[in-house]
């Protein structure tokens, strides 16, 4: 085969059995990669209703056809599940080498089924794949995982070439909002897909692949590759901008927009950002930038913490990779605080433990936010003053979170949603179908409520980047303060996502790609011979497969919803509520789909998906 | 009438030494159009630029040039920026 390798290993961790599947040409066509792909078998082999813990549901790692190939951002893979956090499907995003690497070994993605009764690690060596004890791995940070892995091995030169996916304490403990990291520092972040790789007891994934990947037209995919090239050199985004100051470079624009989440989204506006922008970061802790294989973006951030007052302090290290807009904005100005160097070391814990940042961050705003409202006895707190500005608190917090420790770390490892539940105001909680809600506040930019409230995972900006239009305009500029036209242009950019999902393309392509340079990048490498129709089409099938599994695990359109606070408290540049209502039902109409938000079956059928 | 400017990254280095943290009140005759802002810093007027004027982003283009602006109002000036 060509772009994609054509096999699957399968890993029964119950029983040790190591199996591969032959990938399907038409099936791989037909659903493309990366999430459809993976999404489709996950889909086909467990029940909706499975508890997401139990040995029953499956863990699948899945890479797109691109991944690997060496065209631009072609890094990427997706780690496919049933989420133990919102009980939706879960498919999280993750770039560094650990894809390629999978690929390099034989293979386009593993299924994982079963659950092993002791610590596991799974390696692979091209085509030689073992399940190997990692008890002496079980309780170690990501960090000192990897380090551990690459010890062991008797070859350092071959020890060098691996590439290593691990969980830390956080998924271990089952944390509801634990991560899978790769190459230490890249997260497959959301949905608590580092708990499902727990609650099977498989720490880390080391891969090691000598092949080469196929390409259908050599000619073609080198042609399109440069022209894929030019037009992320042409475009300022990708050439200047996410380089230069990496993806915190949006702290200054979406704070003047007011659509900055401040104290737990009190406000939507925070006086200080400035203190924890990309620029500032540059200036001050930023040693140098960082890409993902295959990659002229380079948006990562290798940072320091220059400030003495934070080294040392707590259990992180003092360097690291990121943070990241969503984690500076989230642990910044969502927590009251603009103390970058104090940010540095949350977000490292967050690298070392196995914790999604979106999600760790937002934890912590809300427990800041019921603990000066009186809300959580003192006792639980551990001696932690939790008030909003504590850069001390949200540290601690962090490393509780990351380790169950304590009244207060056993409560935040479930999740914002479970937090607030728990002592007794459920309202507090920013997010969307228990998932934790990004940077992004509605009231600042209409269309990005319709998109937290419908994207099949719960409250995301990836799925549907709203901010591309409506602050940024590219590939052209909406009105953030209408709602007009908005279900047309969410449902466009959740099925562009998708595709980019599906293809292995990292998604900032979005910023510089020409509208054909995805198609004609997979159509080479893979000879699919893709019309632009049938390509856009598998957004539509992608979106169409997630819902109605959704929808079979027992959500419904009540789930559809935003927070009371972003519904009804004014805020943003002009004091909006974000009007849901005004979207919704265009937006399930549009979508082919009834008034509860429930696929016809005419839908179905015409998009193969009985 | 009066303007706040608020500029950002490359272009802070355009603004007057009397600005703090980024921010300077200029005077402009009423009908100003934020290429008469621009002129005042001598920016360069050919590269697009992301401005967001009253909290409202009117996105990365050349053709906010021509945006007239009125009393009071705030404008802020980024290269492009993204990320996610």
């Amino acid at each position: 085969m060509n772009g994609w390798i054509g096999k699957i290993l399968r890993v029964n961790l119950t029983d040790g059995d190591i199996g591969v599947d032959d990938l399907d040409l038409d099936f791989a066509r037909e659903w493309l990669g990366g999430r459809g792909l993976g999404s489709k078998i996950l889909v086909d082999e467990i029940d909706p209703q499975v508890d997401p813990l139990s040995p029953e549901n499956k863990l699948i790692f899945m890479t797109g056809p691109l991944t690997g190939t060496g065209c631009p951002c072609g890094s990427r893979y997706m780690v496919i599940t049933k989420s133990p956090l919102s009980g939706t499907i879960a498919c999280s995003n993750s770039g560094g080498y650990f894809g390629p690497e999978l690929k390099f070994a034989g293979y386009d993605g593993i299924i994982f089924e079963g659950a092993s009764d002791t610590p596991v690690m799974l390696l692979i060596n091209d085509d030689e794949v073992e399940l190997k004890p990692a008890d002496h791995l079980w309780g170690k940070s990501t960090h000192d995982t990897e380090d551990m892995i690459r010890a062991g091995f008797e070859n350092p030169w071959l020890a060098k070439e691996t590439h290593i996916a691990c969980i830390g304490p956080a998924g271990e403990k089952l944390s509801l909002i634990s991560c899978v990291i790769n190459d230490k520092n890249r997260a497959a972040g959301r949905s608590g897909v580092g708990a499902v790789m727990g609650s099977k007891k498989l720490k880390a994934i080391v891969v090691r692949g000598t092949n080469k990947i196929n390409l259908a037209s050599k000619e073609a995919f080198q042609k399109a590759v440069q022209h894929a090239r030019d037009s992320l050199r042409a475009a300022p985004l990708t050439a200047e901008g996410l380089p230069a100051y990496g993806t915190a470079s949006l702290v200054n624009p979406i704070n003047q927009a007011h659509a900055f989440p401040t104290r737990n989204w009190q406000k939507t506006y925070f006086e200080t950002a400035d203190k924890i922008s990309g620029e500032t970061m540059a200036a001050t802790v930023l040693n140098r930038k960082k890409g993902c294989f295959a990659c002229p973006i380079a948006c990562g951030r290798l940072t320091e913490v220059k400030d003495e007052r934070w080294k040392g302090f707590g259990t992180s290290k003092d360097r690291g990779e990121g943070p990241e807009y969503e984690t500076v904005q989230l642990m910044g100005a969502n927590c009251g605080i603009d103390d970058l160097n104090g940010i540095l070391k949350a977000n490292y814990a967050c690298n070392e433990l196995g914790l999604d940042t979106i999600s760790a961050a937002s934890t912590v705003a809300t427990c800041m936010e019921l603990y000066e409202k009186g809300y959580i006895p003192e006792k639980d707190m551990g001696g932690i003053k939790a008030n909003f500005g504590n850069v001390e608190a949200l540290i601690l917090l962090t490393e509780k979170m990351g380790r169950r420790e304590g009244v207060i770390g056993d409560a935040m490892a479930e999740g914002a949603y479970r937090l607030a539940k728990k002592y007794g105001h459920p309202e507090l909680f920013m997010g969307v179908k228990k998932l934790e809600a990004p940077a992004y506040d509605p009231r600042g930019m209409q269309s990005m409520g319709l998109q937290y409230a419908t994207s099949n995972r719960g409250a995301c900006h990836v799925r549907g980047y709203a901010p591309s239009t409506e602050i940024v305009g590219i590939p052209f500029k909406t009105d953030p303060m209408i709602t007009e036209g908005k279900a047309e242009l969410i449902i466009g950019l959740q099925d562009g996502a998708a595709i980019l999902d599906c293809s292995g393309l990292c998604l900032f392509v979005a910023f510089g790609f020409a509208p054909e340079d995805a198609l004609n990048l997979v159509n080479a490498a893979t000879g699919a011979k893709y019309t632009p129709e049938e390509f856009g089409l598998v957004g539509q099938k992608v979106w169409n497969l997630e819902r109605m599994f959704n929808l079979k695990a027992g959500l419904t359109k009540a789930d559809d919803t935003l927070p009371k606070r972003i519904l009804e408290e004014p805020g943003g540049p002009r004091g909006d509520v974000c009007r849901l209502h005004e979207m919704l039902p265009q937006y399930y109409s549009l979508r082919g789909w009834d008034k509860d938000g429930v696929p016809t079956a005419g839908k179905l059928k015409n998009l193969n998906l009985t | 009438m009066n303007i706040e400017v608020r500029m950002f990254m490359k272009y802070r280095e355009f603004l007057p030494p009397n600005s703090s943290n980024g921010k300077v009140t200029v005077t402009l005759k009423e009908g100003s159009t934020f290429s008469d802002l621009m002129a005042l810093f001598a920016v360069p007027m050919d590269e697009p630029k992301l401005v967001v004027i009253n909290g409202i982003s009117q996105g990365v283009s050349v053709k906010v040039n021509q945006a007239t602006l009125k009393d009071g109002d705030i404008v802020a000036v980024f290269p492009p920026a993204g990320g996610g």
